[in-house]
């Protein structure tokens, strides 16, 4: 390969550089040499004693206690989220998370903060294209506080005028501060281009400006009503707690909240779109180009089909930071940026398959050129074995790091649960086995299968005029102004 | 032991301080484990300081090595060095070709990664405990075995000039930080930025990288903390297996350069292509080790912990003038700063939100604090010392920063407690008083100009 050759060419460089200072010091060594042994558990992973138990209401609780620390955390997924955005409100469902601890029946904004702040706690609510999530950890001792808390701002948000009013001026300078970021304008754009404005996945987050000034309280609460529901939605109770305890507290705050099974989504799998599109977003200010390249995929859990195999071959190819091919090239041998990822959009539905880089504006089609040359590099010639080893170990070796904390351990389930990846605890137990059995074939069929340059679409944000005519022999170029670019 | 009683006398000291009215009272405080904090320390000959925290929990080990070099020991032309540093003890040694390290860690089942801050580089890898001797040995070949050649250094070279421009020069945020700090210090070298400035970042050479590394990667100038499933006995002989052979090397230069007091209010106005203006305000604190930083950071939970602190209760929510408010201590081992910053609601003007970020300042210089607010930020830091012992890396970074912002000693990481509960209403009023004041402050604001011409980053420095 090109580019191994080049590794040892560098190395060999090195090796001829009798003028290094280091190798002046002399021959003799200090530091003894150290044979490692690469060990792949691949043992089932264990876990500790969990308990899982159904509330009326629908929702599933599981309970995993840990006595290290006095702390306790509580999480809630409530599923559907983005997927239920109207397509005329953008930004709408996180919105209306975002208001969810703003003002209950009985408390107002300050009064919840004050409580939350005062026991050192913390409570987040969050949404995005395939959740809402309502999380607190806090202190054992003020764990009761903080169940009362959070049960209040899941049943009774009233999402008060004034304070809808304030989110929205809040809002808005925050999407007119976007326009001097331009990561987030890439992002933004990328999200439209690549779903499409049919589609929620194709909706950005936060909102347009257009949007914002649309909504209602009545739209917020049609959508909690439909989106806050008890049917179906998990929750992970963990930490300095017994479950029996847990449960009678989770029952006695929760266990009166009501609500409806999610209604079917509306929207089927976000379309694939041809290749060879380029939008470029002109910044006339901007002194790098911000680079977003990709297609429409598969779903997190990629059908059950070559998920492992699929995972592993994005490692090596773009995910795996300063080891992947993709960075190894572009930052390591060529220096044109900081960094450079590829990686699957998480989405229940299909997602994005896309990769992101940044570089200097007179660098744009040197690095969409070489980032384009790695993916065919690595379609023809495939991985090698000893990469692959290392990418497993790698995987298998830091996946206990993410068993450290009982809020980690509660993330999992509700992430297994949430993309449909199998029964957790089978999904955990078996994730060392399932990622050591892949094969390299696997890898590199998984690499000619889903890596797929002839459906490239590009958004470039910086200097137009300086990057068109470095981009124009990659395929159709449209151009747009910084006025256009939440609606174009 | 000793220090463990000490502790729980701590906690203890913290109960019984209550109060009457309507606050809340003070809960009881939080047992811990006296094993948690168990702190085990050792000197090689050469001057390598080992700080060890077991924690069997989970089969894993932070190991973290803190060179005691930053952006201060920096001077003029040879800025951004120390993070330059960072960068190249990745790209090989002797035995080990560039990324080699991070492979090897990885392929052990092992995360790694760096980073710099104005007084220290830190090095850490997170591991699979049978892998500690990896690390052990890894590490040690870096500090002392490191090739600096044109192959490797070139491309690394422009990475960072990359970094540079993403983080600061193409990042509004980032540009009006960097004239934020630089403007605060007149003498003192936290005045340029840790990443450097473009021009000598594009100067720097192999001679001056090569003498840079010997002075200041040098045994006794580092402290490695470990933190997790490893046994204190056998990584000590890990250590002094890999480390033993290496030479002590001349105590770096010290930093003479003191900041001399400020004596009125410094203002900036950066002209940029924005959309809303922004305004951020420094003002100068003590060292890290002064008695005042208790109260200070008592101050700063009130000022800006949380959607009840008075920052964002007075400027976000109720005369909505802003959409954020905030504060932050950047505490360190020379003194450092207390930053606040506000945002503009369109709409409303950049004199308004910086009456009320100034007003609420002021208030609480003039009239203190509450039972209620003293009690809150209390529970805040204690819940958060609770917070930051949930993982071995939070561990092993609590106890090195620690370390290097206070001439040595990690006690104060577990000692900070019993001085939050000694501060009373009057210090705090007195701090904010005291340092937050109009005379002690620099202030930047972003002013948008879309007529302001790009930044200039290639350095040329002709005209056109």
């Amino acid at each position: 390969m090109k580019r191994m050759t080049m590794l040892a060419l560098l190395s060999l460089g090195i090796l001829l550089s009798g003028f290094g200072w280091a190798m002046a010091e002399g021959d003799v060594d200090l530091v003894p040499a150290y044979d490692a042994k690469q060990h792949i558990d691949m043992s089932p992973m264990p876990l500790p004693d969990i308990t899982k138990k159904s509330l009326k209401n629908g929702m599933t609780v599981y309970y995993i206690p840990s006595h290290e620390l006095p702390v306790a955390s509580v999480q809630i997924n409530m599923p559907g989220a983005g997927l239920y955005c109207p397509l005329d409100k953008a930004g709408l469902v996180d919105f209306m998370s975002g208001l969810l601890d703003q003002g209950t029946e009985t408390r107002s904004a300050q009064d919840i903060a004050a409580t939350m702040d005062f026991i050192g706690g913390s409570l987040s609510v969050s949404s995005g294209y395939n959740a809402c999530n309502v999380g607190m950890d806090v202190l054992t001792r003020d764990l009761e506080t903080g169940l009362e808390i959070m049960a209040d701002v899941i049943m009774n948000p009233t999402f008060p005028e004034a304070e809808i009013e304030r989110a929205r001026q809040q809002w808005m300078s925050g999407l007119m501060m976007e326009k001097d970021e331009p990561s987030a304008i890439a992002d933004k754009v990328w999200t439209r281009f690549v779903y499409g404005a049919d589609h929620p996945y194709g909706l950005p987050q936060n909102g347009t400006m257009e949007s914002v000034q649309s909504f209602t309280r009545q739209d917020l609460v049609d959508l909690q009503n439909v989106l806050l529901t008890p049917k179906g939605a998990v929750m992970v109770v963990s930490g300095d707690i017994e479950p029996k305890k847990a449960h009678k507290l989770i029952n006695k705050y929760f266990g009166d909240w009501k609500g409806n099974d999610l209604p079917a989504v509306a929207h089927p799998d976000p379309t694939e779109k041809p290749g060879g599109k380029i939008l470029v977003v002109d910044k006339p200010d901007a002194v790098q180009t911000q680079i977003r390249m990709g297609y429409i995929l598969a779903p997190k859990n990629m059908n059950h089909e070559n998920y492992y195999a699929f995972n592993l071959m994005n490692y090596l190819f773009g995910g795996g930071g300063f080891s992947s091919h993709l960075m190894l090239r572009v930052r390591n041998e060529l220096g044109l940026t900081y960094g450079a990822y590829s990686g699957l959009d998480y989405r229940r539905q299909k997602g994005a398959y896309t990769m992101d880089t940044y570089t200097g504006t007179e660098n744009t089609g040197l690095m969409v050129e070489e980032m384009l040359g790695v993916m065919n590099n690595v379609r023809a010639e495939g991985f090698n074995n000893d990469e692959l080893t290392d990418a497993k170990a790698y995987i298998i070796g830091t996946y206990v790091m993410g068993f450290e904390t009982p809020a980690q351990v509660g993330g999992k389930f509700i992430t297994t649960i949430l993309y449909e990846l199998g029964v957790p605890e089978d999904y955990i137990a078996n994730f060392r086995k399932n990622y050591g059995s892949v094969t390299l074939d696997e890898v590199n069929a998984a690499a000619v299968k889903y890596l797929q340059p002839e459906n490239i679409r590009i958004v470039l944000v910086g200097v137009a005029d300086d990057i068109i005519p470095q981009v124009e022999k990659f395929g159709e170029v449209q151009r747009i102004s910084m006025d256009e670019y939440e609606t174009f | 032991m000793a220090r463990n009683s000490f502790i729980v006398a701590v906690l203890l000291l913290m109960a019984v301080v209550c109060w009457a009215g309507d606050t809340p009272e003070a809960p009881e405080p939080i047992q811990l484990n006296p094993e948690l904090l168990d702190v085990k320390e050792h000197t090689l000959d050469n001057g390598l300081r080992v700080l060890m925290l077991e924690d069997h929990s989970t089969p894993i080990v932070s190991y973290k090595v803190f060179y005691h070099v930053g952006s201060r020991d920096e001077h003029a032309g040879m800025t951004g060095m120390a993070h330059m540093f960072e960068h190249m003890m990745f790209r090989g040694s002797k035995k080990y070709g560039p990324e080699e390290h991070n492979n090897m860690v990885k392929r052990h089942g092992g995360y790694c990664n760096a980073n710099t801050s104005w007084d220290r580089t830190q090095f850490f890898e997170n591991i699979p405990s049978d892998q500690l001797e990896l690390v052990v040995h890894l590490e040690a070949e870096r500090s002392v075995n490191l090739e600096l050649t044109p192959e490797t250094f070139e491309p690394e070279h422009t990475v960072v000039e990359e970094e540079r421009l993403v983080r600061v020069d193409n990042d509004l945020f980032g540009s009006a930080f960097e004239q934020l700090i630089s403007n605060s210090y007149m003498a003192h070298p936290y005045s340029w930025p840790i990443i450097g400035w473009m021009s000598d970042l594009k100067a720097y050479d192999l001679e001056r990288m090569g003498k840079f590394y010997r002075t200041f990667y040098a045994p006794n100038n580092a402290t490695i903390v470990l933190a997790g499933d490893f046994d204190s006995d056998k990584a000590i002989k890990l250590i002094e297996k890999y480390y033993g052979n290496l030479e002590a090397q001349p105590q770096p230069p010290q930093v003479i350069t003191q900041e001399p007091p400020q004596q009125g209010e410094r203002r900036i106005y950066l002209h940029r292509p924005a959309q809303l203006p922004i305004l951020l305000a420094s003002y100068h604190i003590p060292a890290s080790t002064h008695r005042d930083m208790a109260a200070l950071e008592i101050a700063q939970k009130i000022l800006a912990d949380g959607q009840s602190s008075r920052l964002y209760k007075t400027c976000v929510y109720e005369q909505q003038v802003a959409p954020f408010a905030g504060g932050q201590m950047i505490a360190l081992k020379d003194p450092g700063l207390f930053i606040t910053y506000i945002g503009v609601i369109p709409g409303r003007d950049i004199e308004e939100a910086e009456a009320s970020l100034f007003g609420v300042i002021d208030s609480l210089a003039a009239n203190g604090p509450t039972e209620f607010e003293m009690q809150k930020a209390r529970n805040q830091l204690e819940a958060d010392f609770v917070f930051s012992l949930m993982t071995v890396s939070g561990k092993a970074s609590q106890i090195g920063e620690t370390v290097v912002t206070n001439n040595g000693d990690w006690r104060a990481f577990t000692e900070r407690l019993k001085d939050y509960a000694e501060v009373t209403p009057e210090d705090v009023q007195r701090v904010v008083a005291t340092y937050l004041s109009p005379l002690n402050r620099t202030v930047v604001i972003v002013v948008p100009d879309n007529e302001a011409k790009p930044v200039d980053v290639s350095m040329t420095g002709g005209e056109e």
